[in-house]
């Protein structure tokens, strides 16, 4: 069975996996320490390693120079920029 | 792929043309302008292979496993690489109105809020966790994009260079305070309307050469009275920025305070006034989606210029 790499499935499946790493506390009036913790952690941008198109059309034209099919995720409010 | 909906749907260009399209052929009709928000596995010509809108996990990869095999059985004449042949769009026929592409002249600010919680015994602030009892939704950080345009920095690093400190003009801080100091961590947020910046500051203080300290805060509130308002934030907001009038360098900014109520897609609010912080710091080119727009940009001129619209 092919896979939907680059357009991949199989990272897909970690945006809904995963793990949260907690920041340690941060005194309130330290903001630059307030600051990092509301930043996300490593564990919780696992989505980012998956190299998401944008454009529809470019990614038409890549899958078909590929041969492959493609995998549309598509919300209201931009999946990758809201929320 | 991944696309924002709302512009999808609306778009009278050929890239809206595919798309609705291909969510008709899945049954999403979009009836009097709804949605077709969705997961779409297609064939690069348009032809479905699967399609579903749930958010579980497991019924992604029932569905996209299912997809695969409609691929694998379809002729490998049409499977090939390069048995499709596909066009490039002319760009002066797309529809300006719903296609917002990262413009040349702005810096893109990448802005995470979080729901913080108070450690009882310090008072220390602590990130929410899905142990918090009561909240199912909102426990990770959102994400958005600020759009500034590079003039915009230049003019105020200029006036701070020159006099040692400006004030954020007003268009730049309505666009921060109306479009970005709100929750976003369960669901698409209402913006604050101009009316409901009920007190605003935010001032670039030169701490050094190119350097800069950031102070400021703001009262967000539904009605003029906040002990009355549905929802708010008061925040008090800190930082530091570096760069010069040809390039902006660091951006780390923070809004921290107490948040309240919720939104019609953002149920699930915590009770009472909370702690709540929006973090900004200078977005990465390159990085997986660093182009996609602010999610206030959908009206264009009313995001440059927040205070006038």
């Amino acid at each position: 069975m092919k896979t939907f790499s680059p357009l991949t499935l199989h990272g897909f499946a970690l945006v809904w996996a995963l793990a949260a790493s907690l920041p340690a506390a941060a005194p309130e009036g330290d903001w630059k320490s307030v600051h990092a913790m509301v930043v996300p952690a490593p564990a919780e941008t696992g989505w980012r390693s998956i190299p998401w198109r944008t454009d529809l059309w470019e990614a038409r034209r890549e899958a078909a120079r590929a041969g492959k099919p493609l995998f549309l995720w598509e919300m209201d409010g931009h999946p990758l920029g809201c929320t | 792929m991944s696309a924002d909906d709302w512009y999808q749907r609306r778009r009278e260009d050929a890239v809206g043309r595919f798309f609705r399209s291909l969510a008709e052929s899945a049954g999403r009709e979009g009836e009097g302008g709804s949605t077709r928000q969705g997961i779409y596995l297609f064939t690069a010509d348009g032809s479905l292979l699967g399609a579903h809108n749930n958010r579980s996990a497991n019924r992604h990869l029932a569905v996209a496993e299912a997809a695969l095999q409609a691929w694998d059985a379809l002729p490998e004449e049409r499977r090939r690489p390069g048995a499709v042949q596909i066009a490039p769009l002319d760009e002066t026929t797309l529809d300006r109105r719903y296609h917002r592409p990262l413009p040349p002249d702005v810096y893109v600010i990448d802005v995470h809020a979080r729901a913080l919680k108070r450690d009882p015994a310090s008072g220390a602030l602590q990130s929410c966790s899905s142990s918090v009892e009561g909240v199912t939704r909102g426990d990770g950080p959102s994400v958005d994009h600020l759009w500034i345009r590079h003039n915009e920095w230049s003019e105020l690093v200029a006036a701070a260079g020159r006099d040692g400190k400006a004030a954020f003009p007003p268009a730049l801080i309505s666009r921060i305070l109306r479009f970005h100091l709100v929750d976003n961590t369960r669901g698409e947020p209402p913006m604050w309307g101009p009316s409901e910046i009920r007190s605003s500051r935010l001032e670039l203080i030169r701490t050094g050469p190119n350097e800069f300290r950031l102070e400021g805060e703001a009262l967000l509130s539904t009605d003029p009275d906040p002990i009355a308002a549905q929802r708010g934030f008061d925040a008090k907001l800190s930082g530091e920025i570096a760069g010069d009038e040809k390039g902006l360098t660091r951006f780390d900014l923070l809004a921290l305070g107490e948040h309240w109520g919720e939104g019609p897609f953002t149920r699930g609010a915590r009770p009472g006034r909370q702690p709540f912080a929006v973090a900004f710091t200078l977005g990465q080119p390159g990085a997986v989606g660093h182009e996609v727009p602010p999610q206030g940009i959908r009206f264009e001129d009313g995001y440059y210029q927040a205070d006038r619209h």
